[in-house]
């Protein structure tokens, strides 16, 4: 974030509140700031999850022109890469929802839980959505910025940042 | 020159471990139903270590290469968006408190 010019300030740009229903927490673009909901988050594993989720969103509305009231394509772009980057859809998560699946099931579970995430912030019919979804599904999927794979594992993560940091390295070797 | 080769001979042995560990090949599998190839990370390790005690021509362009090939895969698609060549500008302006909150 901070290299694309968007650092992030715990005081400025993370804002704790109670929030309605169990949504668990949200990126405003108008203000530039994550909302972490207090009252639906009560554990660490699911925090981390949540603040990486709306880091997602955070990074897209800096690297790019992202329209997130006017273009519904830009809001499921950007929810599908944050529902495949976070680990929201990591194995243990979905077994813990009972989705028990495994032949690419991740990218069901990515699918699925962008069009809630759609379906709750916008008024638009499930069908609209879901081929909103499907239209830009490749491309958003395979987006995997700025870690460069999945992150699906400590390791995954590790290996990710330490490509970031050799970025320029690679770069000068090609 | 000398430091960059032999981190990368790290690099590209730690990632071909990784690429072939049960962990990686269960995510791989989870995510596209397929198992991982892990060919090009072997072959970038005996590239490797090829240029590191010959120098060989052959090897340093295998190495540039599959390290393009690796950066062009990442970019393979067309964004939905137009990237900005700036940030945002109003990222660190101060709070309105009374600006109406929508995720």
């Amino acid at each position: 974030m901070k290299s694309s010019g968007c650092k992030i300030l715990k005081d400025r740009h993370l804002s704790c509140e109670d929030c309605d229903g169990t949504v668990s927490g949200g990126f405003d673009a108008a203000s530039s700031q994550i909302v972490l909901c207090q009252n639906n988050i009560h554990q660490q594993s699911h925090m981390n999850r949540v603040v990486t989720h709306e880091l997602i969103h955070a990074f897209d509305h800096c690297r790019a022109h992202v329209d997130w009231f006017n273009n519904f394509r830009h809001l499921a772009c950007s929810e599908i890469r944050a529902a495949n980057l976070s680990g929201d859809c990591s194995f243990s998560q979905e077994a813990a929802r009972l989705n028990f699946g495994l032949k690419q099931h991740h990218q069901e579970c990515v699918r699925s839980r962008a069009l809630r995430s759609i379906l709750a912030v916008r008024k638009i019919s499930r069908e609209e959505a879901e081929k909103i979804v499907d239209e830009v599904f490749d491309t958003c999927f395979n987006d995997y910025a700025p870690f460069g794979r999945i992150p699906h594992s400590n390791r995954d993560a590790k290996f990710a940042n330490r490509d970031y940091e050799n970025r320029d390295r690679y770069y000068a070797n090609l | 020159h000398g430091d960059t080769n032999i981190h990368n001979n790290i690099i590209s042995k730690f990632e071909f471990r990784h690429c072939k560990s049960f962990g990686n090949i269960f995510h791989h599998y989870y995510t596209h139903g397929t198992a991982p190839s892990c060919q090009q990370w072997k072959e970038d390790y005996k590239n490797c270590r090829e240029w590191e005690k010959h120098q060989g021509i052959e090897a340093k362009e295998a190495l540039q290469s599959s390290e393009m090939n690796r950066v062009a895969e990442q970019r393979k698609f067309t964004p939905v968006w137009t990237m900005r060549s700036n940030p945002p500008e109003d990222w660190n302006m101060p709070l309105n408190q009374e600006t109406p909150r929508d995720s």
